[in-house]
C-alpha cells in the first residue's frame, strides 16, 4: 500500500508516453491525454500546497516568536501585493507592477551584486597556484574578467578575442563533457524511476 | 475608496516616491556588507513578500483560475462523465497535503510517484534527443568554418569534450593513453570552471555597477538615506544590540 501502489502508478504514468508509438488507436491517445491532464491538475494543487506551506511557516514563526515581526511584515507585503492586484490589475503602470519594478528589481539586483564582494573575498583567500590545474583555472578566470572590461582591451587589443575564444572553445568543451555526463546520469535515473528500481523519491 | 486611490497615487505611483524607495532598498541591502542588521532583514522580507505576492497573483491568474477553479465550476454546473477524471486527479494532487502530517506523510508518495514518473516519461526522449542534438551540433563539417580561428575552436571542442568525458570514465584505471587523455580533460574542465567563475564575477559586478549608477543618478536621496542608515547602524550596534561575549557563551 505504501510502496507498491506508488510504484505501479509510476510505471503506468511513464509507460503512457510510449504506448501510442506501439499500439494504434484512440485508447492509447486518450491514455496519454488522461495523464497529461492529470499532471496539470496535480501541478496546480501543488501550487496551493506551496501557498499553504508558506502560510504555515510564517504562522509558526509568529506563534513561537522566531523573528515574529519580520514574518508579520512579510505577510503584510504579500497582502499588499494581492490588494494592489485586486484593485487595479496587474498590467504595466499599475501599483502591482510598480511594486515589482521599484521594489523587487532593486532588491534582487542588490542581493546578487552583494555576492561580487563575497566571491572576490573568498577567491582572494582560497585561490593559490599550487598545481598546473589551478594555474589554468586562475589564468582562464583572469583572462575572462579582463576580456569583459574596457581595461582589458586598453591593455592589449587581442584580450577580448582571447576571452571569446576561451568561452567558445575550451569552456564549451568542458560544459559539453559535464552535460553529456549529466544527460546519461539523468537518463539512467529516469529509467530506474520508470521501472520502480529507484525509490528515493518515495522516502525509501 | 477615493482615499485608497489617492494614497496609492501619491505613494507607489508617485515618481519621487519610486526613486526614494528604490534607493532605500538598495542601501538597506548593501548595509549587510557591514554586518547582519534589522534593515537588511527588513529588505530581505520585502524581497520575499513581493516575490511571493507576485508569484501567487500570477499563479492565480495563469494556472489556478483557468485549470482548477473554472473546470470545477463547469463540472458543478453541468456534470459530464469525463469530469470524474478531474475529481480523480484532484484527489491525487490532494495527497500532497498529507506531507504536513507526521503519521500519514506516506500518502503523499502517490503524488510524488506520479509526478516523478510522468516527468521521467517525458524526459527520457528529450534527454536522448538532446544528446544527439549536442553531438550533431558539435560535429559540423570542418571546412564549413571560414577562418583558422574558427577551425581551432572546432578541434578544441571535439577533442576537449572527448578528453573531458574520458576524465569521467571510471571503468578503467587512468593510466597510459587514457590517463593522458583524462589529464587533458582535467585541464579543459579547469579552464571551464575558471571561465565560469570569471563570467559570474563580472555579471555580479555589472549588477553592482547598475545599482551604483542608480545611487549616483539620485544624489540627494542617496546621501540622506546613507546618513540615516549609518546613524541607525551606529545606534543599533552601540546601544540596542548586545553581542554575546565569550563568557556568556561559556556559561551556557
Amino acid at each position: 500500500m505504501k510502496k507498491e501502489i506508488p510504484i505501479l502508478i509510476g510505471f503506468f504514468a511513464t509507460i503512457g508516453w510510449y504506448l501510442e508509438f506501439f499500439f494504434a488507436g484512440t485508447f492509447f491517445e486518450n491514455w496519454k491525454m488522461f495523464f497529461t491532464t492529470g499532471f496539470r491538475s496535480v501541478a496546480i494543487v501543488s501550487l496551493i500546497v506551496g501557498i499553504v506551506s508558506v502560510l504555515r511557516v510564517n504562522y509558526s514563526k509568529i506563534k513561537y516568536n522566531n523573528d515574529r515581526w519580520f514574518s508579520v511584515y512579510q505577510m503584510c507585503i504579500i497582502a499588499l501585493m494581492i490588494i494592489f492586484a485586486s484593485l487595479r490589475g496587474v498590467s504595466p503602470g499599475t501599483p502591482f507592477d510598480a511594486m515589482f519594478t521599484f521594489g523587487f528589481i532593486p532588491l534582487d539586483a542588490t542581493v546578487f551584486s552583494l555576492l561580487a564582494f563575497y566571491v572576490a573575498s573568498a577567491a582572494y583567500r582560497s585561490f593559490k597556484i599550487k598545481s598546473i590545474e589551478s594555474a589554468f583555472l586562475l589564468v582562464a578566470a583572469i583572462l575572462i574578467m579582463l576580456s569583459k572590461m574596457p581595461l582589458g582591451e586598453a591593455m592589449w587589443s587581442k584580450i577580448p578575442t582571447i576571452g571569446e575564444w576561451i568561452m567558445d572553445a575550451p569552456t564549451s568543451a568542458g560544459k559539453r563533457a559535464i552535460l553529456f555526463g549529466a544527460f546519461l546520469g539523468g537518463l539512467t535515473m529516469m529509467i530506474r524511476i520508470a521501472f520502480g528500481l529507484e525509490k528515493s523519491h518515495l522516502s525509501d | 475608496m477615493d482615499l485608497i486611490n489617492t494614497i496609492i497615487d501619491n505613494t507607489i505611483l508617485n515618481q519621487t516616491f519610486q526613486v526614494w524607495i528604490s534607493v532605500l532598498f538598495t542601501l538597506m541591502m548593501l548595509s549587510f556588507l557591514f554586518r547582519d542588521n534589522p534593515l537588511y532583514k527588513l529588505g530581505e522580507n520585502t524581497f520575499l513578500g513581493i516575490s511571493l505576492g507576485y508569484g501567487w497573483v500570477r499563479a492565480w491568474e495563469i494556472a489556478i483560475v483557468p485549470f482548477l477553479i473554472r473546470p470545477i465550476k463547469d463540472a458543478y454546473l453541468d456534470f459530464q462523465p469525463y469530469d470524474i477524471t478531474l475529481i480523480f486527479w484532484l484527489l491525487m494532487g490532494s495527497t500532497m497535503f498529507f506531507r504536513f502530517s507526521k503519521t500519514k506523510a506516506w500518502v503523499a508518495n502517490y503524488y510524488f510517484a506520479f509526478v516523478f514518473a510522468y516527468v521521467a516519461g517525458y524526459e527520457i526522449p528529450v534527454q536522448v534527443q538532446n544528446l544527439f542534438v549536442q553531438g550533431a551540433n558539435m560535429m559540423k563539417p570542418l571546412f564549413e568554418y571560414p577562418t583558422f580561428f574558427e577551425i581551432s575552436k572546432w578541434f578544441v571542442i571535439i577533442f576537449g569534450t572527448f578528453a573531458g568525458l574520458m576524465y569521467f570514465f571510471f571503468s578503467k584505471p587512468h593510466r597510459g593513453l587514457l590517463g593522458k587523455t583524462a589529464r587533458i580533460g582535467i585541464l579543459i574542465l579547469m579552464i571551464n570552471f575558471g571561465a565560469s567563475f570569471g563570467a559570474t564575477v563580472m555579471g555580479r559586478i555589472a549588477l553592482f555597477i547598475g545599482r551604483a549608477q542608480v545611487l549616483a543618478d539620485n544624489v540627494v536621496p542617496s546621501i540622506i538615506i546613507t546618513i540615516s542608515i549609518t546613524v541607525y547602524l551606529i545606534i543599533y550596534f552601540k546601544y540596542i544590540k548586545k553581542e554575546p561575549g565569550l563568557d556568556d557563551e561559556l556559561m551556557h
